[in-house]
């Protein structure tokens, strides 16, 4: 009973602090919202079912993204099953020319729009770091819940930023710099 | 500009409105038990597979005439029950394994692209003694009822030999791509410091 309730209390605090979180990654996962709905429940319940296993042999946060990848790579598995995609690499997104949107993004709404579609375009692991990264965690921790070396990771973020740098390059041209809140 | 943009990125990505309702402990163990329940009704409907081929295949393993047609059927009762089993044992899970689900990403990949590489040895582990069941039946009701001739047990030797073609090429091609995932994963490994 005690085990119990030291689970419940565990996830309890999980989900108050990584809720939005695991919202923001089941978007990076899955793009339709009745899906994705069900993706944020099937986390949450693996959150739950896994912190019974949770030693406290790593920090509460690396478990808590280690589920939630795992299950959102289960879950983009299954549904590739019928829809038959392919995530690319950061090296291929690389290589391809930024014709998709020759007006480049406007605004903030757009900017998000097109940072998730960059991201939903990636396979595992690079989507992995680039969600990561964009949680703002270092390489050292990135490394931790994916499994990578740090400089692996150094690796992979350096070409997100620079993939990233290409994509929006037209839209700071134009002027039209995404919102800076500390401005 | 005061941020470098991937700062800006950073913000935004993590500013963005999202429908957040939290789930109640309550909440989660009703999914979890619906999850449980499911499995379990997976069983019981294997279970009742096993039971309707024990009635159907058995009786006709006692009816017919001739020893080896007998035990060729007896031998496909057997196998359809192994298969079932292992069938149920093997079919995919909706969330991935408790404790396997907090390993590092990576690990979970690659232990979760073994566990569903199918190999054309374990297929034929999983369906052999149901083919060999029809064999030995197709060739004991030939020589039980020799009159009636070989080219009539043909069509299903034939059909047996060409499902045997065709699961090997298909379980082939889905080796072959979990391979290549596999060593897409592999090469990540080699660029550890």
């Amino acid at each position: 009973m005690d085990a119990e309730a030291g689970q419940d209390e565990r996830y309890a605090a999980a989900a108050t602090e990584f809720g939005p979180a695991i919202a923001r990654l089941a978007r990076a996962y899955e793009a339709d919202a009745d899906p994705r709905g069900d993706l944020i429940q099937d986390i949450h319940v693996a959150l739950w079912r896994s912190l019974a296993a949770f030693d406290g042999r790593c920090a509460l946060r690396t478990w808590v993204y280690r589920v939630a990848h795992n299950t959102a790579s289960s879950h983009v598995r299954k549904r590739r099953r019928w829809r038959r995609e392919r995530g690319a690499s950061l090296e291929a997104l690389e290589a391809v020319a930024d014709a998709d949107d020759p007006e480049g993004a406007v605004g903030d709404r757009r900017a998000l729009e097109r940072l998730t579609a960059i991201i939903q375009q990636l396979g595992a692991p690079d989507r992995q770091v680039a969600l990561l990264y964009l949680e703002d965690l270092d390489a050292a921790a990135i490394g931790e819940i994916t499994g990578l070396s740090a400089g692996a990771v150094s690796v992979k973020i350096h070409r997100l930023k620079a993939l990233l740098a290409r994509r929006f390059a037209a839209q700071r041209e134009k002027g039209e710099a995404l919102h800076d809140p500390t401005s | 500009m005061t941020q470098p943009p991937e700062d800006q990125l950073k913000v935004l990505w993590q500013g963005q409105e999202m429908e957040t309702t939290p789930m109640s402990v309550d909440a989660i163990r009703a999914r979890a038990a619906r999850f449980t329940k499911r499995r379990h009704w997976g069983f019981l409907f294997g279970l009742v597979l096993i039971l309707a081929e024990i009635v159907i295949f058995g009786r006709y393993a006692l009816i017919l005439p001739g020893t080896a047609a007998r035990v060729g059927m007896l031998a496909i009762l057997v196998g359809l029950g192994w298969m079932i089993a292992r069938f149920s044992l093997l079919a995919p899970r909706r969330f991935p394994d408790a404790k396997a689900s907090g390993e590092s990403i990576l690990e979970y990949h690659r232990t979760e692209l073994k566990r569903t590489r199918e190999t054309f040895g374990s297929l034929l582990v999983m369906v052999g003694p149901v083919l060999l069941g029809m064999v030995i039946f197709v060739v004991g009701a030939t020589v039980t009822f020799p009159r009636h001739g070989f080219l009539n047990a043909l069509p299903i030797m034939a059909l047996i030999a060409l499902w045997l073609v065709g699961a090997w090429w298909i379980v082939r091609r889905g080796e072959r791509k979990r391979q290549l995932k596999l060593a897409e994963l592999e090469a990540t490994r080699v660029e550890r410091d």
